[in-house]
């Protein structure tokens, strides 16, 4: 059996990515519906030209939502092979809402960025539905690249840091400023420093 | 618009903006207030009541090049006043401007008396929120809501916000309080008092 070279395991893992992330339009299009839902704005898109507005208008309007499209467009682009452009988008998300995300980032269709000012980095998975509020940090603790699994609908507040490989089930709560090292189970509101589970 | 509920957020919201671009304060009062307590805080006080106006534009342009968090101030002061008079797309393109050079993120709704002082900028302020005069607010600083709700809270004068703090809710900080760094408050805070921590409590009383 041969070796298998770092080169080749970084190069699968990447495909691996590409190919759990969703397509570009379609991921853009619901992260738009539940932005505007979660602004109070109308959600139902009449028409394929009121969707393009729409999208134009809420990316005028909001900082991290343009950050949100640079990084989606961002991600199609790598996968497609072209150079250069995916960085300058990166460098797009942190001038217009500091949003740094890394490469192995996996952000499911459909989420919403408050502010930005929001670090993601490592292998990570984000759900449908969350929210995600200013100066959260999702990533790793020293020694593993293996980040958090964030399920769906789950709402992560302002300055809460989740770190290392540990899973938040659906709907979940994190409140401002926990810091969340264990795995959390679904449908309950964690909040402190290190985070407990509220009964 | 087929939901009768968004209807009525948009209403809501729109008698919201009505009202907060009414009680704005002028651009160039603000901007001298905001001189005024910045100088105080950075060691650099001057009389600024006495002063002329060259020499306060001096300073203010002074201050607008050795501070960040101060050029991305008098952007929102020129914003607020721009939304207030119904001027269209530069208001949003100097929102850029602030979040560019100070990653200052303020929104329309927010009431921001003069005389407010932000440190390094880095601050979120968002909802129905009131900030009195002689503020400190330090960088990392969240200011805003809970989901569900527009209404943030009011913050007295003088309070001093510590760095990482987020002040989430309704609800009323009172005269020269001190919010520690990275505390969470979300209920009242009495005048004078300090808090702490996560949920905040009280440490120490004036």
């Amino acid at each position: 059996m041969s070796e298998i070279s770092d080169k080749q395991m970084r190069r699968a893992l990447i495909r691996d990515l590409d190919l759990r992330r969703p397509a570009f339009a379609a991921a853009v299009k619901l992260d738009a519906q539940f932005t505007a839902s979660q602004r109070g704005e109308r959600a139902e898109f009449r028409s394929g030209r009121d969707t393009v507005f729409q999208i134009i208008r809420l990316m005028w309007v909001s900082d991290a939502f343009s950050a949100h499209v640079a990084y989606r467009m961002r991600t199609e682009l790598s996968r497609r092979g072209i150079p250069i452009l995916p960085r300058l988008l990166h460098r797009f998300c942190m001038r217009s809402a500091q949003v740094s995300i890394g490469e192995g980032v996996v952000m499911q269709p459909g989420i919403y960025i408050v502010h930005g000012q929001i670090v993601l980095d490592g292998l990570v998975e984000i759900g449908m539905g969350t929210v995600i509020s200013p100066w959260v940090t999702i990533g790793l603790r020293g020694g593993s690249i293996q980040g958090p699994v964030v399920g769906n609908d789950v709402h992560i507040g302002t300055g809460a840091k989740i770190i290392g490989p540990v899973t938040i089930g659906r709907e979940a709560l994190i409140g401002a400023n926990a810091v969340v090292t264990h795995d959390i189970p679904e449908r309950v509101t964690a909040v402190g420093m290190p985070a407990r589970v509220l009964e | 618009m087929r939901d009768p509920r968004f209807r009525a957020i948009l209403e809501e919201r729109k008698r919201l903006l009505r009202e907060t671009y009414a009680r704005q304060p002028g651009f160039t009062r603000a901007v001298v207030e905001d001189l005024h307590v910045a100088s105080f805080h950075r060691g650099e006080f001057f009389e600024s009541e006495k002063a002329s106006a060259p020499y306060l534009l001096f300073r203010a342009l002074r201050l607008m090049w050795v501070g960040d968090a101060f050029f991305a101030q008098v952007c929102y002061r020129a914003r607020m006043s721009m939304k207030a008079k119904g001027i269209p797309i530069l208001p949003r393109i100097l929102h850029k401007v602030s979040m560019i050079t100070a990653q200052m993120s303020i929104d329309e709704l927010v009431y921001m008396h003069p005389g407010v002082f932000i440190a390094h900028g880095q601050v979120v302020i968002g909802g129905v929120t009131e900030i009195m005069s002689g503020c400190f607010i330090a960088p990392w600083v969240s200011i805003g809501l809970k989901s569900g709700s527009v209404y943030g809270p009011t913050i007295g004068h003088r309070v001093f916000v510590g760095s990482g703090a987020k002040l989430l809710g309704q609800f009323t900080v009172g005269d020269e309080a001190v919010i520690a760094a990275q505390a969470m408050v979300s209920e009242d805070v009495p005048a004078g008092v300090t808090v702490a921590g996560v949920p905040a409590r009280p440490v120490r009383s004036k």
